[in-house]
């Protein structure tokens, strides 16, 4: 069950939201989209074996989704030293788990019975599966989480991992989320709910996490984007504007600091999006932030959705100079997160 | 004297897994010469089933050493379900 503001522990988190402790920067982002990078919804085998850099005997045990997460993390991994990659930890969202890989086994033993499965498919398909493969062939050898809600798992995840290293207990992690939504039963199921199947899009974000003073030590000059605050409300029975309110104590603590960035992880739809803007225009009132949705460049990546806003939002911080502070609001399918981000010379 | 066309098709099926070595005689450990773990042993039975025909015929992996083990293991399948093809 979704607790108020986190499906994991928040103890480093007042009852706002904002982060106690060390102050948590951002140091690195990758997001890696197949709608972004070639157009189509799906990467080609080749391509997620190339970027994983694995042998397809050590693919064939896995879902699409774990390979995509490999793939990602790779970027993030060569940046870091052997000694310090053995104690990143890694926390990874995810939604929908590893249909890409179980749905023909699902067929497989309907036509020809148990014998004619998979005998990877449990530890294919689990939700879980990235993480442990992730953290097996990056060398990842520390503290390891997933987290599987919604289209929040992603921003949750990157707030688990800053709370780790606010409270002196990682000195650099790894967090986002990844999706492979395209199969015929995850089309079935969005279709089911009234939204487009084929929007649905794979793709994985992780941003890397490091205590702002260690990345100020290595770069004094650089601007450091920190993440200061984060909140989940799950929706419930209260009506989406509720939910907002309720998110908006986030910045209370220094008003001058509203966001001049708002990135909205939400579906592709008119109504999606038409919902997300009414809610920040209400919520900022005449502060008119920049306005930003992913997914229309990214398609409909469910868990991953809040993880590719939050690596942008970074980006958007580190690049523009106008803005100071970002928001990434996500508009989940139980719940609402905000996560706040801020940059400083 | 094992069955060469069964041999054969074992092979074939360890090469399925992805199994890259230059020779695979019947001696061959499945674990410690070709690096097979237990799930791949699992993979290989379905393999060796789907492409003889032996459908729901359990392979006891327990048994099972060395390529010459599998083969005799297939055959005796392949003799026990004779008799029915026959009979049909």
């Amino acid at each position: 069950m979704l607790t108020e503001q986190s499906p994991v522990a928040n103890e480093q988190r007042n009852a706002r939201g904002v982060l106690q402790g060390r102050s948590v920067a951002v140091v690195g982002e990758v997001v890696v989209s197949a709608k972004q990078a070639q157009g189509t919804r799906t990467f080609a085998d080749e391509t997620l074996l190339a970027r994983a850099r694995l042998t397809r005997r050590e693919a064939k045990r896995m879902d699409r989704f774990s390979l995509l997460a490999l793939a990602a993390v790779r970027e993030l991994t060569d940046s870091i030293e052997p000694a310090a990659r053995a104690s990143c930890g890694f926390v990874c969202g995810n939604m929908m788990g590893g249909w890409t890989f179980t749905e023909p086994q699902l067929q497989a033993l309907h036509t020809d019975g148990p014998l004619a499965v998979s005998p990877y498919l449990a530890s294919a398909w689990f939700p879980a599966a990235p993480q442990g493969q992730v953290s097996i062939h990056a060398g990842i050898r520390s503290y390891a989480k997933s987290i599987v809600t919604d289209r929040c798992a992603g921003a949750q995840a990157i707030a688990h991992a800053a709370e780790r290293i606010a409270a002196n207990r990682a000195e650099l992690m790894i967090a986002g989320a990844v999706e492979s939504p395209v199969t015929a039963f995850v089309e079935a199921a969005v279709r089911h709910n009234g939204q487009p199947p084929h929007a649905l899009a794979e793709a994985a974000a992780f941003v890397l996490l490091a205590p702002r003073q260690a990345a100020s030590e290595k770069d004094s000059a650089a601007a450091v984007v920190t993440v200061r605050a984060h909140r989940t409300i799950p929706l419930g029975k209260q009506s989406t504007a509720a939910a907002a309110y309720r998110i908006a104590a986030l910045w209370e603590h220094e008003a001058s600091k509203a966001p001049q960035l708002v990135v909205c992880a939400c579906g592709t739809q008119h109504s999606q999006t038409a919902l997300a803007t009414s809610i920040v225009h209400e919520l900022f009132e005449s502060r008119h932030p920049q306005l930003l949705f992913p997914a229309r460049e990214h398609g409909e990546t469910l868990g991953a959705s809040s993880a590719i806003a939050t690596a942008l939002a970074q980006r958007s911080l580190i690049t523009g100079a106008a803005s100071k502070a970002a928001l990434v609001l996500t508009l989940g399918h139980f719940s609402m997160d905000a996560l706040w981000l801020e940059r400083s010379a | 004297m094992q069955n060469p066309n069964v041999y054969s098709i074992v092979e074939t099926a360890i090469r399925k897994l992805g199994v890259e070595v230059a020779d695979i005689p019947p001696s061959s450990n499945l674990i410690a010469d070709l690096g097979i773990d237990s799930s791949e042993l699992v993979e290989l039975a379905a393999h060796v089933r789907s492409e003889l025909g032996l459908h729901g015929q359990r392979v006891n992996l327990g048994k099972v050493n060395t390529v010459s083990d599998l083969v005799r293991q297939v055959e005796g399948l392949l003799h026990a379900a004779a008799p029915a093809s026959a009979a049909q």
